[in-house]
């Protein structure tokens, strides 16, 4: 697999904190570093409203995340793909989303292994996994990994269900090369 | 099989192309009913399935937000002790938007007429839903 040269992650992914200036910035962009816990009270609350309409929120939040990324990667990389994918695990690791640990595609579907997600780690037990901002975010990776749009995505295994790694599959509800709009005749 | 995976794993008979013919035509047969302008299909966590929504509308946006009404609706109903959840309707002077269950995993979003006769829409509705909880289940 290619991999993107150091200099080209320093560019990228630099993490610089500013206390002069109150400012937290990796690549260049602005972050706020937070307790994990912080982010699992957030979910929390959010299920305690909408219940499980609280996972098309953070799904959507993390799609967005991981679309906005796996542009500004594919700008900087030149679209090479693997390259894309590296910057991403780097990304994921250096801002404390998780360790990706694999990410594969294969014809039908794409299947991402990760562990120490932020929220898996900080959630406590669940029967339901609750990753759902890092499945939206590689959500966006698998899309354009499988050149495909509207894929299904679905976490199989969840560290807050006991599993040992959180795990992911991507892919297409009725076949990738067609259109999901339906008319009705 | 859990029930996180079920909408995915339809089972070793039904291929994915038959699988959307199926629910193609459990579509187009809920749109007999002339008081429905359009249908949607989604999942609970509020990724879209299938839709006819009109030119111009966000399929994605409209499922997203038919997860957290159909989400609120069901604390709501929890919450003030009204039993189980049954369909979310948000009346508005232009249409109806009627939101229901469609199984553990999916949602049914139907469009209707303001003047709908809802008797029949919400029997079509609740026969649409079940059909298509039992395509996307695989059993």
């Amino acid at each position: 697999m290619a991999s993107l040269h150091a200099d080209e992650l320093e560019r990228a992914f630099v993490a610089i904190v500013d206390e002069d200036h109150g400012t937290v910035t990796v690549g260049g962009e602005a972050f706020v570093l937070v307790h994990r816990e912080m982010l699992s009270d957030l979910q929390r609350g959010l299920e305690e409203i909408l219940g499980r309409g609280a996972e098309s929120v953070l799904l959507r939040a993390g799609f967005a995340r991981g679309a906005q990324l796996v542009d500004r990667l594919s700008a900087t990389t030149n679209g090479d793909g693997a390259r894309v994918m590296d910057g991403l695990r780097v990304f994921a690791g250096r801002t404390g989303l998780c360790r990706v640990e694999d990410f594969r595609v294969t014809d039908s579907r794409v299947e991402v292994r990760v562990t120490n997600s932020f929220m898996g780690q900080a959630y406590g037990q669940s029967d339901r996994p609750v990753c759902h901002f890092l499945r939206g975010f590689f959500l966006a990776a698998a899309e354009r990994a499988a050149a495909g749009k509207n894929l299904a995505a679905t976490e199989r295994r969840c560290v807050a269900r006991g599993d040992a790694s959180c795990e992911f599959e991507f892919s297409a509800p009725f076949d990738a090369s067609e259109p999901r709009a339906i008319r009705a005749g | 099989m859990t029930q996180e995976s079920r909408i995915d794993a339809r089972g070793p008979h039904v291929s994915p192309l038959a699988l959307r013919e199926q629910i193609e035509d459990a579509m187009r047969d809920l749109r007999r009913l002339g008081d429905i302008v359009a249908i949607a299909i989604a999942r609970r966590d509020g990724l879209i399935i299938a839709h006819d929504l009109p030119p111009g509308v966000d399929p994605k946006k409209t499922a997203a937000m038919s997860a957290a009404i159909v989400g609120t609706s069901e604390m709501a109903g929890r919450e003030l002790g009204q039993g189980k959840f049954l369909q979310v309707i948000v009346d508005s002077d232009e249409g109806k938007i009627l939101s229901t269950g469609a199984g553990e995993e999916a949602l049914l979003v139907t469009l209707v007429r303001p003047e709908a006769n809802m008797g029949l829409v919400l029997l079509g509705v609740e026969r649409a839903a079940q059909r298509i909880a039992v395509l996307l289940s695989g059993d």
